[in-house]
């Protein structure tokens, strides 16, 4: 049985637990590959236009692995994380947009993860899935908990400084990585949603230029949750959503700590939550002695000569204040 | 003598300079419409700025930048390929170590630049809407049918600029001409359109900057007086228009090259018979996988100088 999942949106935050839990059941997981033209241009050609960057891309792999018979496409929805918040409206309609969207489907796993509800929780969901699959209660159980530790696995690496990628084939292809070189005079902060940081076609590969520029890039990912937690505390109410609280947490951090020269701050042009919380960094950034930040807004259009240049003179700018 | 030379390809317009280590320019600055053809363009512009060079000039190094310094840099065999903002600040830090605030408005883009003592420390630059900035001018004065050197002066004589939309070019367009055939007067649209595309400015690219005098205007369109003195009224502060503020990117390159060039190295620079070199620009789309990235190949004589356009880097070359 072939399960496909998506390469967008949660991918960056879930994939190693879900691709663990799901083979822990007995199926065969299968990813659409990273993100091209081809895929992008499959998503904006199914989606309306108001519908923003990283759900269009999402789109696009869910064409693209419906395109390539699988048995099922796990698109779960996510509704909250944590007591407190919810997610982005978009992952608590997620399964439904895309059912209404797209045509020639195959049959969605769309289990509800809620915790704010004892009944949808992540194990009950893993539970539903599993039965939705045909396996046994104790395969699911054992499955389950392997994948929870693998999850750990992930984050853990993620803190160590790898990104998504290296960690999810450091996991899986048992590859070891060497810890990236040091001698970097500057530290930049990328900040943003992780399917928009990570992902190397719309932000045309904004981690790797950093790098070919000598920086030392650090993400959100790459911060301990207390410490976010604790920085996301500064604002004078909590935030709505769980991922941005995160993202503020993560900036706030850096900018309290001083722990980088400057922070780039991607955002996708549609992006409703986005919006508000740009608006947040910079005020936060202004207060602090007006801490640099850059913001980068990705669309479709987001041109390589503008975006070369921008990162090029905020690199310059922090390297000739030293 | 030492001199560096800079190049500045800019969507619109080419400006080549030869500077001496003080950063003054040696012989007439170029400045030159680069017509879609940036190739010829620079070649161009570096016989024009060899022509009119003092005799026994020593060229030590050589700088490039604008849209197209990559292109510039390969060419002219350039020791420093820098973006624009920061050619820009240093230019205008040359001139003026004081300067908090650079405009500058170039053909297709626009730029802030807030320095504090002696250091950028926050910039921005239009983002995806090119209103406001010297190519919708140009269309405009074509438009009216008066020279665009006129411009500025046309806006001064206007008692009452009337009211335009600058936000969106398009609606600033059906503004004019329905104020137009309201039977405004020229001037008054023209000044209208000035204060305008300030307004736009401030409120677009320069949105929540704190902008301190001294300010700095450079870039083609800072020669259109009428838009300096928009910009005076709307910030209630002198701008300041330097002597060469439309090859300031130029003079920037070439000061940055000066300062790679301080240990002493030995330039890449080409020569000026790179004016009578052959280069060739070809294309092709690479099939190697989905992303069908455009890669562009230049060539000199049949030698591969460069290629580049290709996301994973297996056919970028870039002569170093």
């Amino acid at each position: 049985m072939k399960v496909g999942i998506p390469r967008g949106l949660l991918f960056y935050h879930y994939y190693p637990m879900w691709k663990v839990f799901l083979e822990g059941i007995g199926a065969e997981v299968i990813t659409s590959p990273p993100t091209s033209k081809e895929i992008l241009n499959l998503g904006t050609k199914s989606s309306h236009d108001d519908v923003c960057l990283p759900v269009k891309i999402f789109f696009g792999h869910t064409v693209y692995l419906a395109g390539r018979k699988v048995d099922f496409l796990f698109i779960p929805r996510v509704v909250a994380v944590e007591k407190e918040a919810y997610t982005c409206p978009k992952f608590l309609g997620l399964p439904d947009v895309v059912r209404n969207t797209l045509e020639n489907l195959p049959p969605l796993i769309d289990a509800t993860v809620n915790v704010k509800r004892k009944d949808k929780s992540p194990l009950k969901a893993a539970l539903e899935i599993g039965k939705q699959l045909g396996a046994p209660v104790s395969r699911i159980k054992s499955a389950y908990r392997e994948a929870c530790e693998n999850h750990w696995n992930y984050r853990n690496l993620m803190l160590k400084g790898f990104t998504p990628d290296e960690a999810i084939d450091i996991l899986f292809k048992e590859r070891g990585w060497e810890k990236k070189e040091g001698g970097r005079d500057i530290k930049i902060g990328v900040i943003g949603h992780p399917y928009n940081v990570y992902d190397r076609f719309p932000t045309l590969d904004l981690l790797g230029k950093l790098e070919e520029l000598g920086v030392e890039v650090v993400t959100g990912e790459m911060i301990r949750q207390e410490d976010i937690e604790h920085h996301a505390q500064f604002l004078p109410k909590r935030l709505f959503w769980s991922y941005e609280r995160d993202i503020v947490g993560a900036a706030f951090y850096l900018i309290h700590k001083r722990k980088v020269d400057g922070i780039i701050n991607v955002v996708s042009f549609e992006c409703g939550p986005d919006s508000l919380i740009t608006e947040l960094l910079q005020s936060e950034a202004r207060r602090n002695d007006n801490f640099p930040m850059m913001v980068i807004t990705l669309d479709e259009h987001t041109g390589e000569a503008g975006l070369q240049t921008r990162v090029e003179a905020f690199v310059d700018m922090l390297r000739r204040r030293k | 003598m030492k001199g560096y030379i800079g190049v500045d390809v800019g969507s619109v317009t080419t400006k080549v300079v030869v500077i001496d280590e003080e950063g003054n320019p040696l012989g007439t600055p170029v400045y030159i419409r680069t017509q879609g053809q940036p190739i010829k363009a620079i070649q161009q512009g570096v016989a024009m700025a060899r022509e009119d060079l003092p005799k026994g000039i020593e060229i030590r190094g050589a700088g490039t930048t604008g849209s197209a310094r990559y292109l510039a840099g390969v060419m002219i065999g350039a020791d420093a390929i820098r973006n624009e903002i920061t050619a820009h600040a240093v230019a205008a830090l040359r001139l003026d170590p004081s300067v908090n605030t650079i405009i500058e408005i170039g053909g297709q883009d626009s730029k802030i630049i807030i320095l504090r003592n002696g250091l950028v420390v926050d910039f921005a630059m239009n983002t995806v809407c090119a209103a406001g900035t010297g190519s919708f001018l140009d269309r405009q004065a074509e438009r009216l049918g008066i020279p665009i050197e006129q411009f500025g002066e046309l806006a001064l004589k206007a008692k009452t600029p009337v009211r335009i939309a600058g936000r969106c070019t398009v609606f600033a367009e059906s503004d004019m001409i329905h104020k137009q055939q309201m039977g405004f007067s020229v001037e008054d649209i023209i000044a209208g359109l000035c204060e305008a595309l300030a307004r736009n400015y401030l409120s677009n690219v320069a949105k929540g900057k704190k902008i301190l005098p001294p300010v700095i205007f450079q870039g083609g369109v800072a020669a259109n007086i009428g838009i300096k003195y928009a910009f005076q009224r709307a910030l209630g502060c002198e701008v300041l228009v330097p002597p060469y503020h439309n090859v300031m990117g130029a003079i920037g390159a070439a000061l940055l090259a000066a300062e790679q060039m301080r240990d002493g190295r030995k330039t890449r620079f080409r020569g000026f018979e790179v004016a009578e070199m052959n280069f060739e620009s070809s294309s092709f789309e690479c099939r190697g996988c989905s992303n069908r990235c455009e890669i562009v190949e230049i060539k000199s004589d049949g030698k591969l100088l460069a290629r580049w356009g290709d996301r994973c880097g297996k056919w970028e070359v870039i002569e170093r």
